[in-house]
This record gives C-alpha cells, structure tokens and sequence, in this order.
C-alpha cells in the first residue's frame, strides 16, 4: 500500500517537475536529475504537510519543487544571480498564494469574451505559443491573433490590478 | 512605487500580468488540469527508483527515530537500521550516489544528503562519520576514549560527551583537521534550505 503511494507520488509529479525544471531554462539533462532529486526529498516531506497552512496539496509540492528550483540555481550558478523571475516568484511558505493567484486569473479569464478567453488559453496557459498556430486552430490571419491577444492581454491586466490577491503577489515582487 | 504606497504596475509593465499567468498555468500543470508530454521509459524508471528510495529512507528515518543515536560509524549503524526495519540497504546507497570508496562509504556529500533525508541531525551525522573516520585512522577507540573521561563528562549530554570523546581520539593521532574538513562537507549541505523548510 505505502509502496503504491510512492510509485503514484512519482508518476504524477515526476513528469510535472521535469517540464517545470525545463520550463525554467534547465537543460534536459539538468530537469531530470532535479526532478528525481524532488521526487525522493519531497516524498519524504509528504507528512508535513498541513492542508490547513499550505492551501492543497498541487500548490505545496508546486511551492516545494520552486523553492528546489532556487535552491539548484544558487548552487549550480554560483557566479550568475538568480533570474528576476526566481527572485520575484521566491514563494517559500507560502503555497496558499499561489493557488489565491491561480483562481484570480481563471476568474479574470472567464470575464473575457470567449474568443479572447480562447486566445489567452492557447497562447499563455497551453503551450501553443505562435501565432500561427493559434491562428490556424481559429481560423484567422496570424496578424489578427496577435492584435486580438494583446486586447485581450490589456483587459486581462485592467481586470487583474485591482485585484487583492495579485497585489499581494506584486508586493512580494517588489520585497525580493 | 508609486503614491499611497500602490505598485507602479504601468513601470513594471506587463511582468506581473505574465508571472500570474505562469503560476497559474504551473500550477494547472501540478493539480492535473494540463498533462505533461509523454516521458521516456528510462525516465519514468528513474522516478520510480527515486520513490522506491524515498520510501527506504522513510522506514530507516521511522526506525532511528524509535532507536535513537547508537554510537555506531554510519555503515554500521545503517546496517542496523535497515536490518531491523526490513530495508534493502544497497541498492537504496546506489540510488543516493553512495558507494564504498576506499572501504568507506562516500563522496561525503552525497552522505550528508542521505543523512539529512534520514532525519540525522549534522551533530549525529558528524558523530557517526567521525566515528568511522576514527576507527579507519586507526585511532584509540572512542569507547575507550570515553571511559577514561567518564568522570569529566557526568552532566553532559550524551552526544557532547561523544563529540568531545572523538575529538579528543582524533588529535591524539593528529587527525583533528580530517574531522574538521568533515564538518564543513557536512555543514554546506546542511546549511541549504532543504527546499524552502
């Protein structure tokens, strides 16, 4: 039972880390090795977490395998400083925001019009990341997309700034 | 910053707008709402030992918890653990980067991993690897070490009467630098965040 509960906790985050670590500019090789070392080291923490502090659990073991992320590029690049983006996003002890963050922007989404919603979709929460290719999958030219995007990129920000869960976020930006 | 203290989100421009969406679309790929591209066998073989692994440590963390510090050089005292918690020790060392070097077990650093996923305080796990540093140098025995302090260590915790006993049996062979080298291996990788905790 408890060997079919680790197996599990590797094939479903496995993966996961290794396209999160490659993601975040890590060599392939490089994501493997880290997302290995996170499977084992974050598997042992699994008891502790606390649903009551940490918010759920995808955004614990996200915040761990992040926090993982930081810690490698401190080690590995010692001479280089940790990319803004890392700096910015340092999350540790805190997952709840995350998934906070997470809702505001799906709630922000869902008040576009749908082609926009569509827009955003392929080109920022998919993978789908050219024009073309999101052009082709609407059916419009690849110069309507990215003028489409855009707008619906600015409503999003116009939705998304007042919003106190991503103020939040914002202010640990400007804290790091 | 701009006035009453808001965020100048206009300076910043559209950073924070695509770090949103970054964690949302990351966090989508942890909850299971995206799925990752298919992975190589070889690789899902490596997560699958890395599991495996992590449940060793687990069962050998349970039992030196129920155990406690034994003054024992790591090998030996691994060995007693995985014995009574019914764990396959080597392939679980192999998994961890930890092979016999020497008739030790190493590197050191892939030791301190092992012994701060197990659960060892760097104070336990510095004691248990001087121990065997000791007994390979070929050093008086700590026990024996400790016998003639016993009437200087009364009051003392166990593990400072210990720490004092094999430093003590390290210089009197001049090997009180070795451990100290030891110690610094041990305290960089206990030093690190140990992934945000």
């Amino acid at each position: 039972m408890e060997e079919d509960a680790y197996r599990e906790f590797a094939d479903f985050f496995g993966p996961r880390f290794q396209v999160f670590f490659r993601s975040r500019g890590l060599s392939a090789a490089e994501a493997d090795d880290l997302a290995v070392t996170c499977v084992t080291d974050i598997a042992l923490k699994v008891n502790r977490y606390d649903p009551g502090r940490g918010g759920r659990f995808a955004a614990w073991v996200f915040t761990l395998a992040h926090n993982a992320l930081i810690d490698w590029w401190r080690r590995q690049r010692v001479s280089e400083p940790l990319p803004d983006e890392l700096a910015v996003a340092e999350t540790r002890d805190d997952p709840a925001s995350l998934v906070e963050v997470t809702y505001a922007v799906r709630e922000a989404i869902a008040k576009l019009p749908a082609s926009e919603q569509a827009l955003v979709r392929f080109r920022d929460l998919g993978g789908m990341e050219s024009y073309n290719q999101i052009a082709e999958h609407l059916g419009i030219q690849p110069s309507a997309a990215r003028v489409r995007h855009h707008r619906a990129l600015r409503r999003l920000r116009t939705l998304l700034e007042p919003d106190p869960r991503i103020r939040r976020l914002l202010q640990r930006g400007s804290a790091a | 910053m701009g006035k009453e203290g808001s965020l100048d989100t206009r300076r910043r421009g559209s950073d924070w707008l695509q770090q949103a969406l970054r964690i949302s679309d990351e966090l989508s790929l942890f909850s299971g709402g995206s799925q990752p591209p298919a992975v190589p066998a070889v690789f899902r073989e490596r997560c699958e030992t890395a599991a495996a692994a992590a449940l060793g440590i687990a069962r050998l963390g349970r039992e030196k918890s129920r155990v406690g510090f034994v003054p024992l050089p790591l090998s030996e005292y691994l060995q007693e653990l995985a014995k009574s918690a019914r764990v396959e020790l080597d392939p679980l060392l192999a998994a961890s980067g930890i092979r016999l070097e020497d008739d030790a077990l190493g590197p050191t650093q892939a030791l301190a991993y092992f012994c701060r996923r197990l659960g060892l305080s760097l104070r336990e796990a510095l004691l248990h690897l001087g121990l065997g540093l000791s007994e390979r140098l070929g050093a008086p025995p700590v026990p024996v070490v400790m016998a003639r302090q016993d009437g200087a260590s009364g009051g003392r915790d166990a593990l400072a009467a210990y720490e004092v006993a094999l430093r003590g049996t390290l210089s009197e062979i001049g090997a009180a630098g070795e451990l100290q080298t030891l110690e610094a291996e041990l305290r960089s990788v206990y030093g690190e965040s140990s992934h945000g905790e």
